[in-house]
């Protein structure tokens, strides 16, 4: 019997990343004598919309929730992606599928085709060839939860847009149910061992104190914890990213629930659409120096004076993450642990990746430092990462305003100058470890932002031009008609919702 | 299989590595099965450590399978214990060249015999123009592949790309190889006995077994080396020694201008965990995957050294924990390996599977967990601690599990067929292989 096996993990904080670290502690520990506390200080809710990646599919599987159980009970909404305008320039309009774009010709990749027609002097659209982008464009969705017929490999894949209270809500009620013990207060201080460094006790405000022999900070600011009583160090990013105000705004809209998040250049920055039924959020991200509140209020809602008066105003916390994700016997995840951006990968991805990587490491109360290396290791390789995709994002923005023309210079990481060098001169894109976005989520991104290389694969010559324009005329149409016969989203989310009517209509196709 | 006298290969077995005596298979394949989201031998460690078991290998089906001389294809059903293994092919190599040859010759390959006695650079690129052979022809060409061996006769001796050394890491330089009759039964396996100074191959084929004795020059005697060849060999000798030479590194430019070097000429690893085949293959599916024009721009050039480069290092590594995780003191070579200062993330992986059995995993890289597991183990590093959920479970439920699941895996390795029977059924002409799927390059699952 190991002896040192955690009896007791405290988790700090009370909004969505919390709740979430909670819910899949709670899952993968049940069982084991642990027991999980979770010190829960007021919290004041949002009406704000979270954006997520495919890779929450599989997270919610591991701990054990069901996708359309969760979409039911919290009203949440499908995405497939990314939709860019006005992006690298006036009228671009672009959606990033989270599905594949075209298939391999003769084992040579989709894209090298499409370059070559293109430098042909073809007209072509990269997002033509990508189910998802149809499929956004007419609002159309598959899912096997909504009761229309239809093979596994029809469902492609999605995120979810969701409610950030009604996530909470559910994510809290499942980790009460599963045993998660929560106490009501806010953390003050904590008492740390003179030797080892390790987070012996909690203070709670009203004097009480926890015990505890592990701690995940999940709160909504940097850790205190890890900054001030632990010593961790702190990477700046704001030279790099000048947005740091946030104008937000949810209304009511009728009509057609979008299938993706709407990214749209402003002068000043710029504005991400969210949707559930109903609803719509918009945020618009700017930079203090370039842009007044009351601009920014205004932009955000589209100019209408009664909107305008219910936007809120907030300074983003500051761009960055700790050295040290772990240290001791205390993980940071979330916001506790950095802001790390927000353009397709937000923090609530690294929160959920974060706290499987902690349990496949899973320490005893020794904590061997040897697992929070590695730990951070991984960890820091995964945020590199995702930080390229943010500045590729800053760096292919229209440059027709001042603000833009200098945000848009940002200094590339070695990693990325020799992605996006690599893949301009050729086409071949080197995919790295740890990457979030997949080889061809890559791809679409970079060619969507403009980006196409100067040269294609020469084996893509081996067929005769006129060959190689019907067979990607073929996979276009293809595309079109695959999304053209899936049901409307609204429609889905309605049977889903377990409205008989919706349900009928999708089993028709419901057009 | 049939034009190279091959046979099937579900495993190498390590011979005297961890110390004199001990063997275990590294399979090509699963231990158990993760339960619980916690990695198999994670429960395998601690029931070890309660005494109750002696070999991870027999909740392997392929190590079972191996150990007694049975083959089929794996199964193509996910749910079947028989689908968690994958196999590959122990084969001729000249057979294979000659088999290869014509099958190209055969779709259009034009060969030249002769010797290439010149080479020359364009004088303002120093692009490769064109070779020159030894009865005069000039052979023109936009992209030459250099495999021409340790030479490197176009990318190191034209082109100067350069080659980094790791005798430091991997000592042995020399070996010496000779095939022998074969006695009893055709092993489904490869075996590599650990010897004084180096080690000793046996691959059984159908007409012969190949054997061999590669070690270090700074430790040992060509002479004593040959003896201790002679001395391993379960049959009568079929030819005379053959004496090699080699130098365990890689080409600093795998792929240079117009120039990509395959196979030895782009480095050398001891055949240990036979990837020299293995990386030849990855080198020509990365040639096409990063095929250049006439240009040859330096950015494709890059990216292929790059990822080749990761490659080889991560197989590098993994050949050198086979000699750094002994505990043989019986010669100033097993010393001098015991003692090596070792590659900085091999250190930091083997700590952490000291510390907790944990297995650092790559996206990247052909050895995957079960493979460092199997080393790790069967050469006697037993991690200081094991998951601590594990102590959670009953002892008697895990051992009731374990029992169950090995008791699966004998009866299903033992209901394949002996693997002479499966040669002769799968060979013969017009043969059945029922079940055969396409081999993924993929070591554990097809």
């Amino acid at each position: 019997m190991n002896t040192g096996a955690l009896r007791d993990i405290t988790v700090i904080g009370n909004d969505v990343t919390a709740w979430l670290v909670a819910v899949a502690l709670i899952k993968h520990l049940r069982g084991h004598n642990v027991n999980i506390q979770l010190v829960a200080a007021p919290c004041t809710e949002s009406r704000r919309v979270l954006s997520t990646v495919p890779a929450i599919h599989g997270f919610h599987r591991k701990i054990g929730i069901d996708e359309a159980d969760l979409v039911r009970q919290t009203s949440a909404a499908f995405t497939l992606g990314a939709h860019y305008r006005n992006w690298t320039g006036a009228g671009h309009d672009y959606v990033h599928g989270f599905g594949p774009t075209g298939n391999m010709i003769r084992a040579v990749e989709f894209h090298h085709f499409a370059n070559r027609l293109r430098q042909h002097g073809d007209v072509l659209r990269f997002d033509d060839y990508s189910v998802a982008a149809h499929a956004v464009r007419f609002g159309r969705f598959f899912h096997p939860a909504a009761g229309a017929e239809g093979p596994e490999s029809a469902v492609l894949p999605h995120a979810l847009q969701l409610d950030e209270t009604e996530y909470r809500r559910y994510l809290r009620a499942r980790a009460l149910k599963l045993g998660v013990r929560c106490i009501d207060g806010t953390v003050s201080a904590a008492a740390i061992h003179q030797d080892n460094g390790f987070v012996e006790r909690l203070q709670l405000d009203d004097g009480r104190e926890l015990a505890t022999d592990f701690v995940f900070d999940c709160r909504q600011d940097l850790s205190p914890l890890m900054r001030e009583a632990l010593g961790v160090g702190f990477s700046d990013w704001s030279q790099s990213f000048p947005c740091d105000r946030l104008a937000t705004i949810t209304t009511e809209e009728e009509g057609d629930t979008p299938l993706a998040v709407t990214l749209t250049w402003e002068r000043q920055g710029w504005c991400q659409q969210l949707a559930l039924q109903g609803i719509r959020y918009r945020e618009l991200h700017y930079a203090a120096g370039a842009a007044g509140d009351e601009e920014a209020a205004r932009q955000v809602s589209a100019g209408d004076a009664a909107d305008a008066g219910r936007v809120q105003i907030r300074q983003q916390p500051l761009r960055g993450c700790l050295h040290e994700f772990w240290r001791g016997n205390c993980v940071a995840l979330g916001n506790a642990a950095g802001y790390t951006g927000d353009f397709l990968v937000s923090g609530l991805h690294l929160a959920q990746s974060g706290v499987l990587r902690w349990l496949e490491l899973y320490p005893d109360r020794q904590c061997d430092p040897l697992l929070a290396r590695e730990y951070n290791r991984a960890a820091h390789e995964e945020v590199e990462r995702i930080r390229d995709v943010h500045l590729l994002h800053l760096s292919t923005a229209n440059p027709a305003s001042p603000f833009w023309r200098d945000a848009r210079s940002v200094a590339f990481p070695e990693t990325l100058v020799y992605k996006t060098t690599v893949f301009e001169r050729t086409g071949i894109l080197p995919f790295y470890e740890s990457e979030t976005l997949s080889h061809e989520a890559w791809i679409s991104l970079l060619i969507g932002m403009q980006h196409w290389p100067e040269r294609y694969d020469p084996l893509a010559d081996d067929e005769d031009i006129t060959v190689v324009r019907t067979e990607l005329a073929a996979i276009a149409a293809a595309a079109k008609t695959q999304a053209e016969k899936m049901p409307k989203h609204d429609a889905v989310l309605a049977a889903i919702g377990g409205e008989a009517e919706g349900r009928q209509n999708v089993a028709k196709h419901g057009t | 299989m049939r034009n190279t006298e091959a046979t099937y290969k579900l495993g190498i077995e390590f011979v005297n590595w961890g110390r004199i005596g001990d063997a275990y298979i590294h399979p090509f394949g699963d231990f158990g099965r993760s339960m619980n989201g916690i990695g198999f031998h994670q429960y395998w460690l601690r029931m070890h450590r309660m005494g109750q078991e002696p070999d991870i290998g027999e909740y392997s089906l392929p190590v079972v399978a191996a150990k007694a001389g049975r083959f089929a294809y794996p199964s193509s059903d996910p749910a079947s214990v028989l689908s968690s293994y994958s196999y590959a092919y122990q084969l001729d190599s000249s057979l294979y060249a000659q088999y290869l040859r014509s099958y190209s010759e055969a779709r259009g390959v034009t060969r030249h015999e002769g010797k290439v006695i010149d080479v020359s650079l364009n004088a303002e690129n120093g692009f490769i123009e064109a070779v020159t052979l030894d009865d005069g022809r000039r052979l023109a060409g936009q992209l030459f592949i250099d495999c021409s061996g340790f030479r490197g006769l176009l990318i190191e001796q034209a082109l100067a790309a350069g080659y980094e050394h790791w005798k430091h890491w991997l000592p042995c330089d020399r070996a010496i190889a000779i095939p022998s009759e074969n006695v009893g039964e055709t092993t489904p396996y490869t075996r590599a006995t650990a010897d004084v100074s180096g080690w000793r191959w046996r691959i059984p084929l159908r007409h012969r077994t190949g054997n061999g004795h590669v070690y270090s020059s700074d430790h040992i005697s060509d002479e004593a080396a040959l003896e201790a060849l002679y001395d391993g060999l379960d049959g009568k000798p079929l030819a005379e020694p053959n004496y090699l030479r080699f130098a365990t590194g890689r080409r600093k430019r795998a792929w240079l201008r117009n120039c990509v070097a395959i196979g030895l000429s782009a480095g050398f690893l001891e055949p240990l965990e036979s990837t020299g085949i293995h990386l030849i293959q990855l080198g020509i599916m990365k040639l096409i995957e990063f095929f250049p024009d006439a240009n040859c721009d330096p950015a494709n050039a890059r990216e292929f050294n790059r990822v080749m480069q990761m490659e080889i290092e991560r197989i590098r590594d993994f050949l050198i924990l086979h000699y750094t995780a002994t505990e043989r003191t019986d010669s100033t070579f097993w010393n001098d390996c015991r003692n090596l200062q070792k590659p900085d993330e091999l250190e930091e992986r083997m700590a952490l599977f000291e510390s907790r059995g944990h297995v650092v995993r790559y996206t990247e890289g052909l050895f995957l967990e079960p493979s460092w597991v199997a080393v790790y183990l069967g050469q006697g590093i037993l991690p200081r601690h094991h998951d601590p959920r594990i102590d959670s479970h009953h002892i008697d439920t895990l051992t009731t599990q374990m029992e169950r699941l090995k008791g699966l895996i004998r009866g299903a390795a033992h209901s394949l067929p002996a693997h002479d029977l499966a040669l002769r059924q799968y060979q013969q002409p017009g043969g059945t292989a029922d079940g055969w799927k396409h081999a993924a390059m993929n070591l554990y699952r097809n």
